[in-house]
């Protein structure tokens, strides 16, 4: 598994409010080291349905981009979305047949080794993602820590 | 009952049962300044913390806490929209926690930054009597200040907030703004240091670093106000729902006034309970500490074992 050091992609802006935060004296961005790693996940045959179903043809052109975010009950939260193939070299690929699943470098740490499922059912249905790096979920299953 | 009120050798305090401040003095804090850019700084904020701050906009100030997943409490932070970007103000000892979970979980087609402001701007507290009037002396040209708003004078930013019913006022104000600081100079007062305001804020109940860390929870130390529970999910929010409709708050922070050196740690009070002694802090001989006991303390318990008189204040 290769190891890289990246920093969060956070830039510099010019503080256009003048007033208390023009001028000197503001330090640099202040920067989260991020471990980017290799990712692998699995995704269930039932998953694999789903999202056939869900792209509709599409897999040449749209993706799965899976991320993770602040918020939720557990410190972070998923995002599962099908988009356009995003224009982003940041993006590690993943393929399944003809679904690609894209994971942002930054989230790599976060979400290497989960497991996509999906679930037919009226009550807590949908996609389900397990993640063996989280120490906490919430009730609801979207949020970890 | 005391014999003898133990703080009333202080001038600055009335009686161990009043211990509002005669006058209201400025504080200098040891608070972490962030600025956090970006066009999605509101909406990252309002993630991380327990309360609901989407409605924060320019020109507006708004205090928010945040918490772990355990629902304890990390931080507690004033929020200042100041169009572009958000001024954070929080506690100095915990800066590095706070601004690592800032800038953690940022999603990766938003672009937000944050910038220590530490080396810029330095962050004060007026409180005691009628904080509102030692600003008008200052600043004779500032308009009324209202909650929820802050006014910007001359690269001085002051809001008011509200502690247990006592008027905060916090500045925060460019360190080279030689302006301000002659200002105060002229009206005859003076700025305190950070060992004073520890005093201080136990006055008036106002949590310091010993409180404000993941040993509690918001309810323990007075601060059940900056949870929202109707917002949605937060990091904390399902321990604190569960604590909202299935418990009641168990521990709830206290004043106790001596008039010997009181130690960190538990201590047994006359009625059986603990009091859990979290800071303390002495001005002109007069011992004044802070703590975690049960809600259902009496409010004429007093310390056992102790060598001295106590009081203890509910807040």
């Amino acid at each position: 598994m290769t190891m890289l050091v990246a920093t969060v992609q956070i830039q510099r802006v010019l503080a256009v409010d003048m007033g208390i935060l023009g001028g000197e004296g503001f330090s640099l961005p202040v920067v989260s080291k991020i471990d980017v790693v290799d990712v692998d996940i699995e995704l269930t045959e039932t998953a694999k349905a789903a999202l056939s179903a869900s792209m509709s043809g599409e897999e040449d052109t749209h993706v799965l981009l899976i991320s993770a975010q602040s918020g939720g009950c557990s410190g972070y939260m998923y995002d599962m979305a099908i988009v356009e193939e995003p224009d982003n070299s940041g993006f590690q690929k993943i393929q399944f047949d003809r679904i690609r699943i894209f994971i942002h470098n930054k989230d790599s740490t976060m979400l290497n080794g989960i497991r996509v499922d999906y679930k037919d059912s009226l009550m807590g249905g949908g996609f389900q993602i397990e993640n063996p790096n989280a120490s906490k979920s919430c009730g609801c299953g979207q949020s970890f820590s | 009952m005391l014999v003898s009120p133990v703080v009333v050798a202080n001038p600055s305090v009335d009686t161990m049962g009043n211990l509002s401040e005669k006058f209201a003095q400025i504080y200098l804090m040891k608070s972490s300044i962030s600025v956090m850019e970006g066009s999605d700084a509101v909406n990252h904020l309002n993630n991380i913390l327990s309360t609901d701050i989407e409605s924060l906009h320019k020109g507006m100030r708004m205090d928010g806490l945040i918490c772990d997943s355990n629902g304890k409490v990390a931080d507690v932070v004033n929020c200042y929209n100041v169009g572009q970007s958000i001024l954070i103000v929080g506690m100095g000892s915990n800066t590095d926690s706070t601004r690592e979970l800032l800038t953690r979980g940022v999603p990766w087609d938003k672009k937000l930054s944050l910038l220590d402001g530490n080396g810029a701007l330095e962050h004060l507290k007026i409180i005691g009597k009628d904080p509102c009037s030692l600003v008008e002396k200052i600043y004779p040209e500032l308009s009324k200040l209202s909650e929820n708003m802050y006014s910007e004078f001359e690269n001085v930013v002051f809001s008011l907030g509200m502690h247990n019913e006592h008027e905060i006022i916090d500045v925060i104000v460019r360190r080279d703004n030689s302006d301000f600081y002659n200002r105060i100079e002229m009206c005859n007062h003076k700025i305190f240091r950070i060992e004073d305001w520890e005093f201080a804020r136990m006055t008036i109940g106002y949590p310091g670093a010993n409180e404000v860390s993941s040993k509690y929870l918001p309810h323990d130390i007075g601060m059940l106000n900056l949870i929202s529970l109707n917002k949605g999910c937060y990091p904390g929010q399902e321990i604190h729902a569960r604590l909202d409709s299935r418990s009641k708050p168990k521990k709830k922070m206290v004043i106790m006034a001596t008039n010997n050196v009181m130690e960190i740690g538990k201590h047994s009070l006359s009625d059986d309970s603990i009091v859990k002694i979290t800071s303390s802090a002495v001005r002109d001989g007069s011992h004044l500490s802070m703590g975690i006991c049960s809600v259902d303390v009496s409010p004429d318990a007093t310390l056992v074992n102790y060598n001295g008189e106590s009081k203890l204040i509910l807040l």
